[in-house]
């Protein structure tokens, strides 16, 4: 009985990650979006927001190492509640980063986007792709998708060297545009950061599946 | 009385002890044995051996008698137990057991009429579910999915076996179902909200606590909204492009009007000139009224189309004559590919014509120089991948437009052919048209039961093709 006990609480840790990841999703396009249309009242939302993702994730840890001292996990159980936690981490500085791209959007005023602005939101919808489909991995314990999320990275990685090429040729054309290029390569490089982050959550579903805790270079191709 | 079991056994004990202490009696009061203590004693050891020899058989007969038709029993409800809902005890008596047995029969009887009406009733509900266009799932007080219909698996893209027994979460995935899922949990009221899910897939959420019978169920109701949203922005483009179409003449002729008052009209050079190019503004905007007007009329069916069997070189070349002079000036091949042999078609020339006049006026505009080439094929003779296209028609001849132009972005391909839709406002802007030609085209088409395609790729130039029926 006390094994169907843990495992349900094994099942609701799951899910507290899950609502979190998802919310971490629903953010990372909402505050691309946001600061394409100058929406201020959306991005004000999405940085009040932060701190519910941060008690999100203290209640996570709480209840992971509530586990530890209650359970004495052993092997994979143990692996799950490690890699929970660490996810929940990896998810917390994410919505920071999303918190962070909002920021900028509230400095830039209502000035007219940069038209690179439309890759920033590509770059978003990436990333959020990327985190529905690592959560799918973390789900469906599937290693090969998790390497296969992570070596996506190198997708948005070339988005930010787009980005940042089309933001230098825009202050090349008009010096005005100077200020707006700055921050904007400022929230590119929020995101690409946040793609970093969903990469090292892949690496720690990878151990969650295999027990094995490596660091997966760029662009790896599954084994 | 004789078939209640107290007396069935009672009475043979009844009979053996009477028996054996009658003869045990009787041997005792032989002469041989009278005043002999010896034979007394050994007679009456005797008589009470008998009984007690014949009260154990008995006792094993007669336990056996009551043990059969349990054993009979444990059998049967073994085998219902295994599945088997028609094992019944066929033979029993008149006694408690036979009794007992009776109750049981009618007991399983009722049983299993039951489980058949619940059976029927889950089955009408399954089927219900299974064949229901909006989303069903079905979760408990703690959160964990129990029921998941087909159509909620498709738009979720999971399948039952992920879902089942899961927590919700992993079913919903999407942060605002789960949010109004949570908050459903938190408020026990009702939540209803539309989500776009993904960019092509946009949902009606409704999430409903039903008690029943003391325990909490959520059930979570998707419907799809996609294609209603497609409409709405559709119409919603349609007024923007009309605002935006009838204005740009508008303007155009205002600036003129301002600057003839402004005292333009005393340079009659300059007077003339403003007044060709309002004439040219006022034409464009009669030219837009009136295929609108065209459009609805044929739209709503009210035009009568004038079918007979025409030959297809008479539908394309009339059209065709009217833009060689344009052609030559663009410096553009204008290429006609007509096989002899071609079977007549069912059309009314005049509006047929007209199609075959808005394909080559587009392909021309978007064909800087190259070459615009007019074919008609029998469907027989087409290639695959426009036979594919025409699966299921009747017999047709397919005629096709082909430039070697700018091309149409493959984003913008499946709206080409809607009311002012232009691909590319900037690229498109200076190039004139009302952008109503192939909406007028494909309702024409249409009209004559026929179909009306594009394929293109971009820099390398688009076809246009449309088949007509055979006569």
């Amino acid at each position: 009985m006390t094994r169907g006990v843990f495992e349900h609480q094994l099942e609701k840790l799951q899910e507290l990650l899950l609502i979190m990841s998802s919310q971490v999703e629903g953010n990372l396009v909402a505050t691309a979006v946001a600061l394409q249309h100058a929406d201020h009242t959306r991005s004000q939302e999405l940085i009040e927001a932060d701190a519910h993702m941060n008690a999100a994730y203290i209640h996570i840890e709480q209840t992971c190492l509530g586990l530890i001292a209650t359970q004495q996990p052993k092997a994979r159980d143990l692996r799950l509640i490690t890699a929970v936690m660490t996810i929940g981490g990896e998810l917390e500085r994410i919505n920071d980063y999303a918190k962070g791209v909002a920021k900028i959007n509230l400095h830039l005023g209502h000035e007219p986007r940069l038209t690179a602005v439309a890759d920033l939101c590509a770059m978003a919808e990436k990333a959020r792709l990327m985190l529905t489909q690592g959560m799918n991995a973390f789900l469906a314990r599937d290693a090969a998708q998790a390497y296969a999320v992570h070596a996506a990275d190198a997708e948005i990685d070339a988005l930010y060297t787009q980005i940042q090429q089309d933001l230098l040729a825009a202050i090349l054309t008009n010096v005005q545009h100077t200020t707006q290029a700055n921050k904007l390569m400022w929230a590119a490089h929020n995101l690409e950061r946040a793609g970093d982050r969903i990469g090292n959550i892949c690496e720690r579903i990878v151990f969650l599946v295999t027990g094995e805790l490596i660091e997966l270079p760029t662009a790896v191709r599954p084994p | 009385m004789l078939s209640q079991l107290r007396w069935r056994i009672a009475i043979p004990f009844a009979i053996l002890v009477l028996l054996v202490s009658g003869i045990t009696a009787y041997v005792a009061n032989q002469p041989v044995c009278r005043g002999d203590p010896a034979c007394l004693r050994i007679t009456l050891w005797v008589g009470a051996g008998v009984m007690a020899i014949t009260a154990v058989t008995l006792a094993f007969i007669l336990s056996a008698r009551i043990t059969r038709p349990i054993k009979e029993l444990t059998g049967a409800t073994q085998r219902i137990l295994s599945g088997d809902r028609h094992a019944r005890i066929m033979r029993y008596g008149r006694d408690e057991t036979g009794e007992f047995i009776r109750t049981y029969n009618q007991l399983i009887d009722q049983d299993s009429q039951i489980i058949n009406e619940l059976t029927e009733e889950r089955d009408q509900l399954a089927s219900v579910l299974a064949y229901m266009a909006d989303g069903v799932i079905i979760a408990d007080a703690y959160g964990y999915v129990r029921q998941v219909n087909p159509a909620a698996m498709r738009l979720l893209g999971t399948t039952e076996k992920k879902a089942l027994g899961r927590p919700i979460a992993e079913t919903l995935r999407h942060h605002q179902l789960i949010g109004l899922w949570q908050q459903c949990q938190r408020e026990k009221e009702e939540q209803i909200a539309a989500v776009e899910v993904g960019r092509d897939l946009f949902l009606q959420a409704v999430v409903t606590p039903v008690m029943r019978r003391g325990s909490l169920v959520y059930l979570v109701i998707l419907q799809d909204l996609t294609t209603i949203r497609r409409l709405e922005t559709i119409r919603r483009d349609f007024i923007s492009n009309i605002s935006h179409e009838l204005r740009t003449p508008l303007a155009s002729l205002r600036a003129v009007v301002e600057t003839l008052q402004d005292g333009a009209l005393a340079d009659p050079p300059a007077a003339t000139r403003f007044l060709s190019r309002a004439e040219h503004e006022v034409d464009t905007l009669t030219q837009m009224v009136e295929e609108l007007l065209e459009l609805s009329r044929i739209e709503s069916g009210r035009v009568p189309l004038k079918l007979s069997a025409t030959a297809v070189r008479d539908l394309i070349q009339q059209p065709l004559e009217r833009f060689r002079a344009q052609a030559r000036r663009d410096e553009v091949q204008l290429v006609v590919k007509i096989p002899d042999d071609l079977p007549l078609v069912l059309a009314d020339a005049s509006r047929v014509q007209q199609v075959v006049n808005n394909l080559v006026h587009n392909a021309l505009k978007f064909t800087p120089h190259g070459e615009v080439t007019v074919s008609a094929f029998a469907d027989s003779d087409a290639p695959r991948a426009v036979r594919d296209k025409l699966a299921g028609a009747p017999p047709s001849v397919v005629i096709a437009v082909a430039d070697t132009g700018v091309g149409i972005p493959a984003e913008d391909l499946p709206r080409i052919f809607e009311r002012f839709y232009k691909s590319d406002r900037a690229r498109t802007r200076g190039r004139g048209g009302t952008g109503l030609g192939l909406a007028i085209a494909r309702h024409i088409v249409q009209a004559h039961n026929g179909r009306i395609w594009a394929e293109s790729k971009e820099g390398k130039g688009s076809t246009f093709y449309f088949s007509l029926r055979t006569s």
